[in-house]
């Protein structure tokens, strides 16, 4: 399964590096990665426009994968994902109102995800609060309902804020829709740290996914500390998530497909951490491929495609776990 | 200073004085008692009577609201929970089932305490899961789905991986619910053979009264979160204990092969006809 993804990622990322306006062969690919010439006009268009796009398509797509796996696994909800739970859109208002309010934070390197992370937390957290009130405590159908319900409410500040502020607005206009074409390479390469972070943390709460997975009370029997490893579980959600959209914007649904794509082959989540990161790297870098490509020479942003895709998903995953 | 509670080899698991609430609502009062070594201690007791809680607070997963719970004479909450893992297992009443999920797979997640977080899966494992599923009669279905299984064979898988755990003392909910009764026979069956034969010490709830006598070794009446009284000798039962903690007349009749009573309620229409209650049997 990991030598499968892996090829498809090398094909997919070819793909991605060839097609375009101006198609590139493979040939000339590989002469660029093997010396780059400064004068040779397909070798600056990989080295400037396609392959910090592709990276940052994988990176953003892994991270939503490894966010949705996450969500999924602590909550047992299939539906759980970034872009429904509140988290996506906790963070896009977080960046916009980091923006646009005259307070001196600095959007440029770990600061950006950084922010956008707590913002994703903090929505996340409200929705997991109100999704456990009353007595049938925290149930698949109202974590949803109040994720899409704050989602919507982050939404609307956010989108209060661009009306009232066309500089915060210029600044964010193609990013806040979940566009690759206006992703941030230079937040890429600051975002490794906490990349790293969050992977050793998903790496440590993964080997207690298949305990919880049984049910909480099965899980602290076998000696899982449950409320410390959802805690920690949480945590790195919001930063992939953050990561995720202080790169490329909300980007909806590869979270959501991902994980139930890989539970349906590997249903052992130990192997998981690793798969849906490929899995969620594939899935972008080729929703970004179909983005660019379909309406030549015009592109649509990414996430419109990943909506195309996912949301057909989203309706069969609900009819199947609402039965 | 560190409390010592009952002498270990007569009661591994015990409670003193323990108090619990469930949602905010006092359940227990003033629980004190020691659970036998290699003995099936069933609790019973009326709907709401604390069964499920008292369980739950005996094996950590609900914090006591006063009182102590000692395992191995040390008190439970002081304890790494993992270190606990590899002394007791508990079998919540409706544990949850993944989808997709082999029979194999499900006892092998019984391994976990026994699993460091960069340690690979040994002999010891496989041995722990193969030596389950065979105790267990699960063996020839090791690579189904569990969701395919009937009842009591899944049942049988949960209490497989309970047993791959590898724990001296195992608590179980209502192991027997929603299974008709074949299978229901078939569980409490392999339940007494792992005391008897395999050194486990287990408590389970039973809601069935006279499954309840038929197999426990020691049994734990529960009335409005007390304990009302507990009994060594399944004979030994009353009627009048019967009808008191569950506030219902009934009738003892005894098994004729084993000398074990059984009880059923009375009915009205048969009140006037020549049937003996009370203790009078």
């Amino acid at each position: 399964m990991t030598l499968v993804l892996v090829a498809m990622l090398i094909i997919a990322a070819l793909l991605y590096m060839m097609s375009g306006p101006r198609l590139i062969t493979p040939m000339t690919i590989l002469s660029a990665s093997g010396a780059l010439d400064p004068h040779n006009f397909d070798h600056r268009i990989i080295e400037t426009i396609r392959l910090p796009r592709l990276l940052a398509a994988m990176t953003t797509g892994a991270c939503l994968g490894l966010s949705g796996l996450l969500l999924q696994g602590l909550l047992r909800n299939p539906l759980g994902e970034p872009h429904i739970l509140g988290l996506n859109a906790g963070a896009t208002l977080a960046v916009i109102l980091a923006t646009a309010l005259p307070l001196g934070i600095p959007l440029d390197g770990m600061a950006r995800p950084v922010i956008a992370a707590c913002g994703g937390g903090i929505v996340f957290l409200a929705t997991i609060v109100f999704a456990s009130a009353g007595k049938t405590g925290m149930t698949l159908l109202k974590v949803t309902f109040c994720g899409i319900a704050f989602s919507a409410l982050a939404s609307a500040l956010s989108s209060a804020i661009l009306i009232l502020d066309d500089d915060t607005l210029d600044k964010v206009r193609l990013w806040m829709v979940g566009d690759l074409s206006a992703a941030r390479i230079d937040t890429v390469g600051a975002s490794l740290g906490l990349l790293g972070l969050a992977l050793g943390a998903a790496f440590y709460v993964s080997t207690c996914l298949n305990a919880l997975a049984l049910g909480d009370d099965v899980a602290t029997s076998l000696g899982v500390p449950v409320r410390k490893v959802r805690f920690i579980g949480i945590v790195a959600a919001a930063l992939f998530s953050g990561i995720a959209v202080a790169i490329a914007g909300p980007i909806g649904f590869v979270g959501l497909i991902v994980p139930n794509l890989v539970r349906r082959f590997a249903p052992d989540y130990r192997a998981s951490v690793v798969l849906s990161a490929l899995c969620g790297a594939v899935l972008l870098v080729l929703a970004d491929l179909a983005a660019r490509l379909i309406m030549l020479p015009h592109e649509i942003p990414t996430g419109l495609a990943t909506a195309f895709i996912g949301a057909p998903v989203f309706i069969v995953l609900v009819a199947r776990a609402i039965r | 200073m560190i409390k010592h509670g009952p002498d270990r080899d007569s009661a591994p698991l015990s409670a003193e004085k323990l108090h619990a609430a469930f949602r905010n609502k006092a359940v227990l009062h003033d629980i004190s008692v020691e659970i036998p070594k290699n003995r099936l201690t069933v609790l019973v007791g009326p709907n709401g009577s604390g069964k499920s809680t008292l369980l739950s607070a005996m094996s950590r997963l609900i914090p006591p609201a006063g009182g102590t719970v000692y395992l191995d004479s040390k008190d439970i909450h002081t304890r790494h929970t993992r270190d606990i893992a590899r002394k007791l297992g508990i079998l919540p009443q409706t544990p949850i089932l993944p989808e997709n999920l082999t029979v194999h797979d499900l006892v092998s997640r019984g391994r976990y305490p026994h699993q460091g977080l960069f340690k690979q899966w040994t002999k010891a494992d496989e041995d722990a899961v193969r030596n389950a599923m065979e105790i267990t009669n699960t063996a020839a279905f090791a690579n189904r789905p569990v969701q395919n299984l009937s009842g009591g064979q899944r049942q049988r898988c949960f209490i497989a991986m309970a047993l791959a755990q590898e724990t001296d003392i195992i608590l179980l909910d209502e192991p027997t619910t929603y299974l008709d009764l074949r299978y229901q026979v078939e569980v409490m069956k392999l339940i007494a053979d792992l005391c008897q034969n395999h050194g486990r010490t287990i408590v389970a709830v039973l809601h069935d009264l006279n499954f309840a006598l038929q197999y426990a070794d020691y049994m734990i009446f529960l009335k409005d979160g007390k304990i009302y009284q507990t009994i060594d000798d399944p004979r030994s039962c009353s009627a009048d204990l019967i009808s008191d903690v569950f506030a219902t007349d009934v009738v003892r009749l005894i098994e004729p092969q084993s000398g074990i009573p059984v009880f059923m309620p009375l009915h009205a229409k048969h009140t006037d006809a020549s049937c003996t209650t009370g203790a009078a049997l």
